[in-house]
């Protein structure tokens, strides 16, 4: 409890990073009640009414309404539980993979299986990220779940990096070697022994990869290879509204704001925690 | 496509610079301040937010169609449209395909761009408290030489190896950007070949631009050695 005021202390010294977590928190709430709290909730699906397409911002119509008649502000609100989905699926799959190949590679440094899972990695790394996903999205049928798979198979090899250094470092620490010395098993070694040692730089790296995975994910969806219509994602929202852009702004325009926020809003979180957990070290 | 990499390289130094410079002043705010809204915007959302700007709203740039305006007849010497114009005595066509570059590189490197610039700022300040700024500072050199021999270039170390990476992010968004610029570019063939299910045509580009990002991040390599003495050291041993 105490070490929990002391770092609350330490992360409130930053006022952006309080604007970060208040951003993310609002944003985690309106993915998970979002859909009891939008006026329009019917919106969010399939849902047609011609006789009020393409109206322009108002007090009735936050940000507009589409060419089908749907209220945008509900449809964004609604495509933010897919969105927080992708970022939390996508890094919880991520780290773990990494986490183990790292310090398995890691923890036999110089041997055989270390050159194999490391040279693997880098071939991952060899490619750049984006178009590796859409190349992989692309091959697959077009929808979230897909996407998700994609964005997984290019992030993990970071996360195997990052514990891998962590690990090779810790190897030839005194308590790793006694603890082999009186025969602790390898999962002990690894999850008892090293694992804390990473945990804060891996839950870092985590919070600061979410915008990322989300910004990757809307990339994806902006290509038509994310979530498929009538369903409401952010990036398809965007390029469906492109085409008709000068006159019908309110289309595109409120959906990116809404990408910039929630990215911004993870990007200070994370800086603060990152922050607070660096100055904890020293 | 590879011009997206040349502003960073000069506009985020100078950027993280003038951040470190005035460390906590009204110019590190707002340089710092606009950084994070600017990273968090994804490259596609530049592109759409410039063709709103300046292609409808303000329509001083050309933003739709292409590398150059029409009635411009270039002959191909390098393939590269500025320089053309250039070998062949045009200046006006040059200053034309220079205009459609600016756009789509821009929204392509913004991002890119301030991350350097913080990462820049960072490092400047951290190495302003070494001990050996504090020593020529007590022997009376001028701040500004301090900033210029000193400071900087143990600074741009670390942010020229970062740079060897963010081309990556580059490649990948270009894909989007070349597709919403009409830039006949590789990406936007290997979007068409996406959204045909082109496979062959997917995995050639694809193994293409790991060939080329490969080669960056060796030519990086090499900027880096060339620049940091320690790195030359531990080379030779």
């Amino acid at each position: 409890m105490e070490a929990l005021k002391r770092n609350w202390l330490k992360f409130s010294e930053s006022k952006i990073s309080v604007i970060g977590l208040v951003i993310v928190s609002a944003f985690l709430l309106l993915a998970i009640f979002g859909k009891y709290m939008v006026p329009y909730p019917e919106h969010i699906g399939s849902y047609v009414d011609f006789a009020n397409a393409g109206l322009a911002p108002s007090s009735k119509h936050l940000c507009g309404t589409d060419l089908m008649g749907r209220d945008i502000f509900s449809r964004i609100i609604g495509s933010f539980r897919n969105t927080l989905l992708m970022g939390v699926i996508v890094l919880c799959i991520s780290a773990p993979v990494g986490f183990i190949v790292g310090v398995i590679a890691g923890y036999n440094k110089g041997k055989l299986i270390d050159t194999v899972l490391m040279r693997i990695t880098d071939i991952f790394l060899a490619i750049p990220p984006l178009v590796l996903a859409l190349a992989i999205a692309s091959v697959l049928e077009p929808n979230l779940t897909n996407s998700m798979l994609a964005i997984t198979v290019m992030w993990w090899p970071w996360y195997a990096r990052l514990s891998y250094g962590v690990t090779s470092s810790l190897r030839s620490e005194n308590y790793i070697i006694y603890a082999e010395l009186v025969g602790a098993k390898l999962p002990h070694i690894i999850f008892k022994e090293i694992l804390p040692n990473c945990l804060s730089a891996v839950l870092t790296k985590m919070t600061l990869d979410m915008g990322y995975v989300i910004i990757m994910g809307a990339t994806l969806s902006y290509a038509g290879l994310g979530e498929q219509a009538p369903k409401p994602a952010l990036g398809s929202m965007i390029s469906s509204g492109v085409k008709y852009m000068p006159g019908q702004w309110w289309l595109t325009i409120f959906p990116a704001i809404a990408i910039i926020l929630i990215v911004l809003g993870f990007n200070l979180l994370g800086d603060g925690i990152s922050n607070m957990l660096g100055t904890e070290e020293n | 496509m590879i011009w997206a990499g040349i502003p960073p390289i000069f506009f985020a130094l100078l950027l993280g610079v003038l951040g470190a410079m005035y460390n906590n002043r009204w110019p590190d705010y707002i340089i710092r301040f606009s950084s994070y809204i600017i990273i968090a915007t994804p490259a596609f959302v530049w592109a759409v937010l410039f063709l709103l700007i300046f292609g409808y709203w303000f329509p001083i740039l050309p933003s739709i169609g292409g590398r150059i305006s029409m009635g411009y007849s270039v002959p191909p010497v390098t393939g590269l449209m500025v320089l053309d114009a250039l070998i062949d005595g045009q200046p006006a066509a040059a200053w034309d395909a220079f205009l459609h570059l600016l756009l789509p590189s821009l929204a392509l490197a913004l991002g890119h761009t301030m991350q350097e610039a913080r990462l820049t700022r960072s490092y400047m300040l951290e190495n302003a408290g070494k001990d050996y700024i504090t020593m020529i500072t007590s022997q009376g050199v001028p701040r500004e030489v301090i900033n210029r021999q000193f400071l900087l270039k143990p600074s741009v170390i670390p942010t020229v190896s970062i740079m060897g990476l963010d081309i990556a992010a580059i490649f990948g968004n270009a894909f989007l950007v070349e597709t919403i610029f009409n830039w006949p570019g590789i990406s936007r063939y290997a979007m068409n070949a996406i959204l045909g299910k082109d496979i062959n045509a997917v995995c050639g580009v694809v193994l293409l631009l790991g060939v080329i990002f490969i080669l960056t991040n060796l030519l990086v390599d090499i900027v880096v050695i060339m620049l940091d003495p320690r790195m030359r050291q531990s080379r030779s041993k």
